[in-house]
């Protein structure tokens, strides 16, 4: 039996995090340009974001909104044709922005590593998830065959696929999908990697299997380092991030920790999307509230702010027409927003759950 | 009038008994696969005007389902009946000419529309292979489009000049156009954006209310099925296992996958997320080309595995498992478990079955004192780390003019501060909810002035004195009074969950619908709950009331029941 005072909450919320650590993972000012037929096409526009040590940070957006062109240029797996043209990407005090791919290729799999969303297309069909384990370990790692296997089994086990002495010898086609996705976890996170960029790893996957594939990540963030999560699930983001950044039209629309971006809301377009979803306590007999329009093509250019035609707030306002809104702090400490009139969103106004 | 004609009657469209198996023929040139049993005896209708929701993961078998409905595959067994007519008995040309009435939209507006058509001849290519009337053809077309909030001057346009959304939309003008009852919908949002998803669905609920036709609405993510449905059917590995009325299949779901299923949904609110607990699910979904025997859902049931451990049902070793026996000789039937809700019925779990009869017998022989140092020392059996939890007592018993709440009222507010007393007494922390303590009040919270019977149970003590026996001490924990309502279902329990607290003692009166939900909710998390017997009322009548024995009565036979502690001697 328990004798020692429980804390006392006087609030349904919990405490404010702490102020965030130094990050390992700094995005500066990142842009990212693809040729288009009228000029070039920027599709990630003066991003910054930051991670901390065993930090979960969560990137929200549609798509085309450069969540993933943003990290794929930050590891530097660009599509050839598209180019990085301001920025810096500083990864445990290296700019990995301008390194040579040999060089990057080494810090690829040791201090940063990254899972996509299709888990078939992520395996080679001809040959058996062991030896394509073992190729990732022995490309970096001084190991004999042997060795390399016996590694490749702990990590099977690790991201507990039963049985793996038996399946690492089987072909990815004779796993399920969300075993797949585990095979591809235990590739990213065979060379102990600091930072690990999950994009909407579970998208493919049921339910059931999507809340296992998290809660693996998440235990493996609480062991090895930082977690950086694409999605578009804001159930997802409820559940596994620390900190969140909301994107739109390749940039950072609004970004803080968890709490203060789910209570107060700072962005109209992270309000909408809130009004848009359905989820399984909100109220049935309402119509949601869509976006009325269409996201802007990528990397397409407007003066103002790129929301402006889809905005309730804006109502055409001038400034929301020809200035562009910056990134500046909003509702709570360390939550930022881009928009000219943030304050006029009341943080009742921000959610319609409870 | 037979079974099927029964199940149809009232109904557009009906499933009876419908089964299909793919493969398991060889021939010269392809080796036998094993058979897949993609759907088992089906049985399901749609009404006119209303949406049927089907749920399930990858491999359920609820496209197959969608499938059938069209005849775009044979049924090996049963009969499909749409308006009475059974669509399996028709030849080819006649159920061609049937298929104008069912209609199916698909989840992919990208590759489900020929790039080389334009939006005037895709839809009104349906019309022409169903061989309407050239004059009808223009004004359908036009009535059409609007109806899908399209302008009808865009007939000129190609399918890549539209985005994903409004594509979605010409894919249900061309279902439409033909004017079907039913329109069978696969996955219609799963591939557009999550802005975009909110447009197709708002359409197609003003789509319903203004035609009155009926959905099959055929979807994996569980929250949009509840936002468009009117009742929902869940499959697992070709068999439906729950289906019902919405509300009363998300609220009270009754087979263990169901639970699994909504339990592994997040929700977008991060406090509650983080101190959520799902409901266990072993493995993944198993495969329908080696059905496991008996009920199919044995292999990741969690709630079989507790039930064998328990000892309460005949076990048998199956593989390496033990198991119910009738977990694996048996398929549950679907049965009534309550108006218009069927479900395959699981085994009844009741925990209470582990403490012994003769225990029980002794508890209900004790007095209240020694009942609660029992809860107190954990002598009685459960949990490390006990707390009371008093909640809502008080708003229950000030509900005005219910003369019936009386008795219950000094009863509980009886028992409730003699059950402070004795938690301070073996500093066990009290978890007060929003009602009890209210923080903002001068005099400590204390409602006790106001109601009569609080005021005849503490007559003679001074208010500070009863305030001290009340108020929240060092140890305790306060939810104040913004904490999300019990009502929400998963709050107090998930809470519960996060504060490591492994016994609940409901405290209060029966018949608050907030005891009541909260009570179910905790049972369904793998809490035990218990309440003194006065605080069972055996009368009903309130509001939103019914007893903490209709919990018992209604769930008692999938899940654990609410242990009703000792009737307490004090009231004779």
């Amino acid at each position: 039996m328990s004798t020692s005072p429980t804390t006392l909450v006087s609030d349904s919320r919990p405490p404010q995090r702490r102020s965030r650590p130094a990050p390992i993972l700094s995005i500066r000012k990142l842009s990212t340009a693809f040729p288009g037929a009228a000029g070039p096409l920027v599709l990630v526009d003066d991003i910054s974001l930051d991670v901390g040590p065993g930090e979960t940070l969560a990137v929200v957006g549609e798509s085309g909104s450069g969540k993933t062109m943003t990290f794929l240029s930050a590891i530097g797996l660009l599509p050839s044709y598209g180019r990085i043209i301001a920025g810096q990407v500083i990864l445990d005090g290296h700019d990995l922005v301008g390194l040579d791919d040999e060089s990057i290729r080494r810090l690829r799999g040791t201090t940063i590593a990254m899972v996509f969303q299709d888990p078939l297309s992520g395996l080679n069909p001809v040959f058996t998830v062991g030896e394509q384990l073992i190729e990732v370990i022995r490309a970096h790692v001084p190991l004999s065959r042997r060795e390399a296997k016996a590694r490749a089994i702990g990590l099977l086990e690790r991201v507990r696929i039963p049985d793996p002495s038996r399946r690492v010898n089987d072909y990815p086609h004779q796993f399920s999908g969300g075993m797949r996705q585990r095979i591809l976890i235990a590739m990213a996170i065979a060379l102990q990697p600091k930072v690990l960029i999950a994009d909407e790893p579970t998208t493919a996957l049921d339910v059931t299997v999507q809340a296992e594939i998290l809660d693996l990540l998440s235990e493996l963030q609480d062991e090895t380092g930082m977690l950086v999560l694409i999605t578009h699930d804001l159930g997802i983001v409820a559940r596994h991030a620390d900190h969140v950044a909301v994107m739109y039209a390749g940039r950072v629309v609004e970004e803080g920790a968890i709490d203060s971006v789910f209570s107060t809301t700072s962005h109209p377009y992270t309000v909408s999307l809130f009004r848009s979803i359905p989820h399984l306590e909100a109220s049935v007999d309402a119509p949601l509230t869509p976006i009325e329009g269409q996201p802007p093509q990528a990397g397409s250019r407007r003066p103002g702010c790129a929301f402006e035609l889809r905005c309730f707030l804006s109502a055409g306002r001038a400034d929301c027409r020809t200035v562009r809104p910056a990134l500046l702090s909003a509702f709570s400490p360390g939550q930022s927003s881009a928009c000219h009139h943030w304050g006029e969103l009341g943080a009742a106004s921000a959610r319609q759950i409870t | 009038m037979n079974d099927a004609a029964k199940v149809d009657e009232g109904s557009l469209f009906t499933m009876h008994e419908v089964s299909k198996t793919f493969g398991g023929t060889s021939s010269l040139f392809k080796r036998a696969r094993p058979p897949v049993q993609a759907v088992d005896r089906v049985l399901l209708n749609i009404k006119h005007g209303e949406t049927l929701g089907l749920v399930g993961e990858t491999g359920s078998g609820k496209s197959t389902i969608g499938r059938l409905a069209l005849r775009l595959v044979d049924p090996d067994r049963g009969s499909i009946l749409l308006g009475g007519m059974d669509l399996t008995r028709l030849s080819e040309a006649e159920m061609r000419r049937q298929r104008s009435r069912i209609q199916m939209v698909f989840q992919d507006p990208f590759g489900s529309l020929d790039p080389r058509m334009t939006v005037w001849d895709l839809v009104r290519e349906p019309m022409i292979v169903h061989r309407a009337a050239s004059a009808e053809i223009d004004t359908r077309f036009v009535a059409t489009m609007r109806l899908v909030g399209l302008d009808p001057a865009l007939a000129g346009r190609y399918p890549h000049e539209f985005s994903g959304g409004q594509r979605q939309r010409i894919g249900i003008a061309r279902a439409l156009v033909l004017i079907p009852q039913l329109l069978v919908l696969d996955e219609p949002v799963s591939a557009l954006d999550v802005s975009i998803q909110a447009q197709i669905l708002n359409l197609l609920r003003d789509v319903q209310r203004r035609t009155g036709i009926s959905y099959l609405f055929i979807a994996h993510d569980l929250a949009v099925v509840r936002h468009v449905s009117t009742r929902v059917a869940v499959m697992y590995l070709g068999r439906i296992v729950e289906i019902g009325p919405r509300d009363l299949l998300y609220g009270a779901p009754k087979h263990p996958y169901t639970v699994s299923l909504l339990s592994a949904v997040p929700t977008p609110d991060p406090v509650r997320e983080r101190m959520r607990r799902r409901a266990p699910l072993i493995g993944e979904i198993g495969s329908a080309s080696a059905m496991p025997a008996g009920c199919n859902f044995h292999p990741r049931c969690a709630r079989a595995r507790a039930v064998a451990a328990s000892g309460q049902a005949p076990t048998c070793m199956f593989g390496s498992e033990m198991l119910p026996e009738r977990c694996v000789a048996e398929v549950p039937p679907l049965a009534e478990v309550e108006a218009g809700h069927f479900s395959r019925v699981p085994l009844r779990y009741n925990r209470r079955g582990a403490v012994g009869a003769n225990r029980r017998k002794d508890l209900m022989s004790e007095t209240r004192e020694a009942n609660y140092r029992g809860v107190f020392d954990g002598s009685i059996g459960f949990g490390e780390r006990p707390a009371i939890i008093v909640i809502d007592f008080i708003r229950a018993y000030t509900t005005p003019g219910e003369a019936f709440f009386a008795l219950g009222v000094v009863n509980a507010v009886e028992e409730s501060v003699e059950l402070l007393a004795t938690a301070r007494r073996n500093q066990v922390p009290v978890i007060y909810t929003k009602v009890l303590y209210h923080p903002r009040g001068a005099d400590g919270g204390l409602f006790v002035r106001k109601v009569p019977a609080l005021r005849k149970l503490v007559a003679g003590e001074p208010m500070a004195e009863i305030d001290s026996r009340v108020r929240p001490a060092a140890q305790d924990l306060v939810i104040a009074k913004n904490y999300p309502s019990c009502f929400f279902g998963t709050s107090l329990a998930s809470s519960l969950i996060g504060l490591k607290v492994d016994t609940t003692i409901l405290v209060g009166c029966s018949t608050s619908g907030c005891v009541r939900a909260t009570a179910v909710d905790a049972i369904q998390y793998g809490f035990r709950v218990i309440v003194p017997r006065e605080c069972v009322g055996d009368r009903h009548e309130g509001p939103h009331d019914a007893s903490l024995f209709d919990i018992n009565a209604k769930y008692g036979d999938v899940l654990p029941k609410v242990d009703v502690i000792a009737r307490l001697a004090a009231n004779a």
